[in-house]
């Protein structure tokens, strides 16, 4: 089994899951292992369509051998499953590593997940 | 001595251990150095320290500190937070309160979690320098209905702790279930405190992230620390982390044929894995779908002999509707599979040991 690096760099809003912001938090997951939180401490990153829409210097490397499922949660106030909304989610596979995707949820989420330096070892 | 926690606390242990072990102190220097406590938070750190003492002062209690590593994960929580209604403890639990409600003036950050837990020496009972205990919401720290059990190992710069196993508190600004990740601590000087140990944390978002505050009074910990980093590791609720198993499946996506009320149905999948851990997909919130709509999940599963596949619609008013289910086995993975339940009708595309052109 070879290997798959990737850094995700940018998260751009394109619609947000309520009225306002959505406070963003990163959950990644490389081959269902452990999962990740990111920013670390939960400090969310406050996003809308319009003057916050861009996260960008994200600088988060990753790297999985079958699946890195990255998933992006509004965090109200707290990750309870009651309390928190689902945005969008992207598995990033080793044939599927595209460097821009826009991902929807009918809740009104938009967001546009930019990767870069996709390193492959076979 | 049995070690029975590290059994109970499972293959995540090794997980939060091989984690552990990435962590370097080298962001402690580039951080922000700790804030001083306001004038409350000095009282309650110090009727943190006294109420430690106190509590530790009892050789019933000693003896039963000194068999946590044989007692069972369910034992240990329920032991850390019998130990926070101890009358000890009644005047840094008002201080909490005092804390939690005082004009921002006198705080310096809002308190969200108050920890109890074992720390010092831990090499027996989590295989590391740190503590394991229990987060509880500081809104109402002896209601344990939202508590979680961390384990927070550290690595530190110029010591060789090596104290006897010891209480820490701990004050953060984050919900019990948001302690985990990397962060940097440091020794807070605080006049007149008795003796105690006081350390300062803070995350790695660009150093600035502050944490809170943790106490102890183990002789092991006043060891004129620089500072140290650590990982924490929090087991939710909602379980996320999957063993090594023998099969490796996605469910790449989920179709709805119909939905099974007016509007959307609010979709969310559980999947038990050998008859073991149930998972929740996605592990908060839902993703809303009506006939025509497809969901992109994406989920990896890893199992042995099988998976038991079920769909719901949260529902705020009522229990969730079942939208049907499905068990996969190590040998019937279909591509597709469609699934029924509450009027609903769903598809949901799967693939088993995937293999990949990009490592051909």
């Amino acid at each position: 089994m070879g290997s798959t690096a990737f850094t995700l760099n940018q998260i751009t809003c394109g619609g947000t899951s309520e009225s306002g912001h959505d406070e963003v938090m990163i959950l990644w997951q490389s081959d269902a292992g452990m999962g990740h939180l990111f920013p670390a401490g939960r400090n969310a990153h406050s996003m809308d369509d319009g003057g916050d829409k861009t996260w960008s210097n994200i600088g988060l490397d990753l790297e999985f051998e079958n699946d890195c499922l990255v998933t992006l949660y509004d965090q109200d106030s707290s990750l309870d499953p009651k309390l928190a909304d689902y945005l969008v989610s992207y598995d990033y596979q080793p044939d599927s590593m595209p460097s821009s995707v826009t991902l929807s949820n009918p809740n009104g989420a938009k967001y546009t997940l930019s990767i870069t330096n996709v390193r492959i070892t076979k | 001595m049995t070690q029975q926690l590290a059994q109970d606390l499972g293959p995540q242990l090794a997980q939060f251990q091989q984690n552990l072990a990435t962590v370097t102190t080298n962001g402690v220097d580039g951080a922000v150095k700790p804030a001083q406590p306001t004038q409350l938070e000095k009282k309650l750190l110090s009727a943190a320290a006294k109420a430690i003492a106190k509590w530790e002062a009892s050789p019933e209690n000693k003896a039963k500190l000194a068999t946590a590593a044989s007692m069972s994960k369910d034992d240990l929580q329920a032991f850390l937070q019998s130990v926070l209604l101890a009358p000890e403890f009644n005047e840094m639990n008002a201080l909490v309160e005092q804390q939690r409600t005082a004009d921002v003036s006198l705080s310096s950050f809002k308190l969200q979690s108050v920890t109890v837990g074992i720390g010092g020496s831990l090499v027996l009972i989590i295989g590391v320098q740190g503590s394991v205990g229990v987060a509880v919401d500081a809104s109402d720290p002896t209601n344990f209905a939202n508590a979680a059990m961390y384990a927070s190992g550290q690595v530190e710069i110029g010591i060789d702790e090596g104290g006897e196993a010891g209480l820490v508190l701990g004050f953060y600004n984050s919900l019990p279930g948001d302690l985990g990740g990397v962060s940097y601590g440091w020794e807070v000087e605080i006049d007149d405190f008795g003796g105690g140990y006081v350390e300062a944390s803070y995350s790695n978002i660009n150093g600035t992230g502050f944490l809170g505050f943790s106490v102890s009074v183990d002789a092991g910990e006043e060891d004129g620390a620089e500072g140290e980093a650590s990982y924490t590791f929090v087991w939710t609720t909602t379980p996320i982390y999957q063993p090594p198993a023998n099969n490796y499946m996605i469910i790449n996506s989920i179709h709805c044929n119909d939905n099974s009320e007016s509007g959307h149905d609010e979709v969310y999948f559980y999947f038990t894995i050998d008859n073991g851990t149930r998972y929740r997909y996605p592990s908060q919130g839902e993703f809303s779908m009506a006939k025509g709509d497809n969901w992109n999940a994406g989920r990896s599963i890893k199992f042995n002999n099988q998976v038991y596949v079920q769909l719901f619609d949260q529902d705020d008013t009522s229990s969730d509707d079942s939208l049907g289910s499905y068990t996969f086995t190590s040998t019937n993975v279909p591509s597709s599979v469609s699934v029924s339940g509450s009027g609903g009708s769903y598809t949901i595309y799967s693939v088993l040991n995937p293999t990949w052109r990009a490592y051909s």
